[in-house]
């Protein structure tokens, strides 16, 4: 009986194991690709059948790729939107879900309702919506428009309001005892005990606004203001796309993200499973 | 501190989750809230924290109407049934929380909060999270997290449910002695009535909103008001048996529970606490239809009549089950009750 319950459990493992180099496999094997084209001579990137390494990596792509484009001006400019919107995500989002999860105001059903319901919007009617707005605001081809439109999220607002609301209302109540004002409570109490919570959208929003290509590639015009996802299109040109160099500018755009993930990658874990979402 | 309630009610909808209710409680009393889930207790308690506010009548505290002062200006601790310590926050952090809100220095206010610890017994345990303690201590930690302000009266709402048997008589026991060291007014909220009987130096019982009877616990359990305090307090249950007098005599069934009772002719409810019967050759035959041993003492099942009656006698008595004893009532153990209820007299 036992041994075969051993047996069992062994294969259990087995099969999980395999299922999750399965899955691994196709989540690294892009990266992979990536990394290793990017290291490639342009023959042997269309070499049948193709090469998992370079024969001799060739890191001269990666100056040629850096120096095709003024990516120190568009890493600036990525820094500084990335950071804007986090942070006016994380300002805006605990705000709101504070108010939305322990305030009493007229019409919170209603306003709470109307926040859900815009998630329901496509994004690229927004897009349509949003242009218009920054073009009679004459933002064009600034920080602003870049940054303003993405400062609140009805996502993550919804996502952190139902972490709040699982804070039981006992803690408000002591706090209020306590003579802890509303402001203070959420400073206070409310941040800290959601910081997993907290810490899974900001990384959330850092990672999709490192990313954003559509957005700042329609609002800025000249080259100061491009971010670096925006830089990437630039290796593709009438004679043909340099994919070793676009692979390479790709690396350098993608690692700053995966050293952010590696270091906060404990914090979005818990965030993720305790919200029972993926990200 | 003396408190005095006047006339407080508390109506949601149609509801009166509290009903006209006046109480006076004592400077330095331990006073018990008692009554079933839904009897208003709670609410009671939350009125006089200032976290709900009175439909109507009015709470003061010595002579000063607070009905109106929010509760951080109450000069109250509260104790919440859950406890509601900050997760994020050591012990000591928790403690001292009310008075850092209050402007205290955070030297002073450390210094507060060990003296306060020391009085509650959690002084070794300052720098741990609540979740690394065991409930019993949680309880403490919020308890002194009330008192380190140094308020003038204390309210814990149901501050021994979440924890278990053994825990909760010793930590009753606990509640008692830090009250009677710091001296303060305290208020609790129970549904337990021996909880509520061990600690209490009065008890009030609710029932629907309405306050049944404010006693000191012995008085009560005696003299109930009426059959519900009757019912509530006391376990095993008080027998409800229905009598009928006659020229004096009180009979269930065939059985004479008393003769020379003055009580007018009628059927009347009566109540006979299982503990009020003894063991006598000139007594009413009961036959043993089922047993329970408990420990101390042997609970037996018999019947009066058509109803089943709860007999209690001492654990080295010598019954089995279809045994037949004979038993009488101890003179002024037969509490009757009129037709609304109310308590008209012990025979």
């Amino acid at each position: 009986m036992s041994q075969n319950r051993k047996v069992g459990n062994i294969i259990a493992t087995i099969l999980k194991y395999a299922v999750l180099i399965f899955g691994a496999v196709f989540t690294i094997l892009p990266f992979v690709w990536m990394i290793s084209s990017s290291l490639k001579t342009p023959t042997e990137l269309v070499q049948i059948p193709p090469s998992l390494f370079p024969e001799t990596p060739q890191w001269s792509n990666y100056q040629e790729a850096w120096k095709a484009a003024p990516f120190a001006r568009y890493f600036v400019n990525t820094l500084i939107v990335t950071f804007c919107t986090t942070c006016g995500v994380l300002v805006t989002t605990v705000l709101s879900a504070f108010a939305f999860s322990r305030l009493n105001f007229p019409g919170k059903k209603t306003v709470f309702s109307l926040f859900l319901a815009t998630l329901m919007i496509p994004g690229e009617m927004l897009i349509i919506t949003n242009y218009e707005t920054i073009i009679n605001l004459k933002w064009i081809d600034s920080y602003k428009a870049m940054i303003i439109p993405w400062i609140s999220s009805a996502f993550y607002i919804y996502l952190l309001t139902r972490f709040f609301m699982q804070v039981p209302e006992s803690l408000y109540l002591a706090a209020k005892v306590d003579k802890c004002s509303d402001f203070k409570y959420m400073i206070k109490i409310m941040v800290p005990m959601n910081k997993q919570a907290i810490f899974s959208i900001a990384i959330l929003n850092i990672i999709s606004s490192w990313n954003a290509f559509l957005w700042p590639l329609l609002v800025t015009n000249s080259q100061e203001m491009r971010v670096l996802s925006n830089g990437l299109v630039r290796f593709q040109t009438e004679a043909g796309s340099s994919t070793e160099l676009i692979m390479a500018a790709s690396c350098m755009l993608v690692m700053p993200i995966i050293i952010i993930y590696l270091f906060l990658r404990k914090y979005i874990i818990e965030g993720v499973t305790r919200s029972g979402l993926k990200g | 501190m003396d408190i005095r309630i006047e006339n407080l009610t508390k109506t949601y909808g149609n509801l009166n989750a509290v009903d006209h209710m006046n109480l006076r409680i004592n400077d330095g009393e331990l006073v018990g809230l008692l009554g079933p889930s839904g009897c208003g207790k709670s609410t009671t308690l939350f009125m006089l924290s200032g976290l709900t506010t009175p439909t109507e009548g009015k709470i003061f505290f010595g002579d000063k109407d607070v009905t109106s002062i929010p509760p951080e200006d109450r000069e109250i601790g509260l104790v919440f049934q859950n406890y509601a310590l900050y997760p994020h926050m050591t012990v000591e952090d928790n403690i001292t929380f009310p008075l850092i809100n209050r402007g205290v220095k955070k030297a002073q206010a450390r210094e507060e909060a060990l003296e306060i610890a020391k009085v509650v017994k959690i002084d070794q345990y300052m720098n741990r999270k609540p979740s690394e303690l065991s409930g019993g201590q949680q309880q403490r930690v919020a308890i002194a997290r009330a008192l380190v302000k140094k308020p003038q009266v204390l309210l814990l709402d149901e501050p021994l449910s979440n924890l278990d048997a053994k825990l909760r008589v010793a930590t009753r026991e606990e509640i008692r002695r830090i009250q009677q060291e710091v001296k303060i007014t305290t208020i609790f909220v129970t549904h337990d009535q021996e909880e509520a009987m061990s600690i209490s130096d009065r008890i009030a019982v609710m029932k629907e909103g309405v306050l049944q009877q404010y006693e000191v616990p012995q008085t009560m359990y005696l003299n109930p008001a009426n059959e519900f305090v009757a019912n509530f307090l006391g376990t095993p249950e008080i027998n409800n048996i229905e009598v009928d007098v006659k020229d004096g005599v009180i009979t269930a069934g065939d059985a004479v529970l008393r003769t020379g009772a003055k009580l007018a002719d009628g059927h009347y409810h009566a109540g006979i606490r299982p503990e009020s019967f003894y063991v006598d050759e000139n007594g009413i035959s009961f036959a043993v239809d089922n047993l329970r041993m408990t420990g101390r003492d042997l609970l037996l099942f018999t019947k009066l009549g058509q109803t089943v009656v709860r007999v209690l006698v001492h654990s080295y008595m010598h019954v089995a089950e279809g045994d037949v004893i004979k038993a009488s009532v101890r003179e002024g153990h037969i509490l009757v009750f009129d037709s609304s209820e109310k308590l008209i007299g012990r025979f």
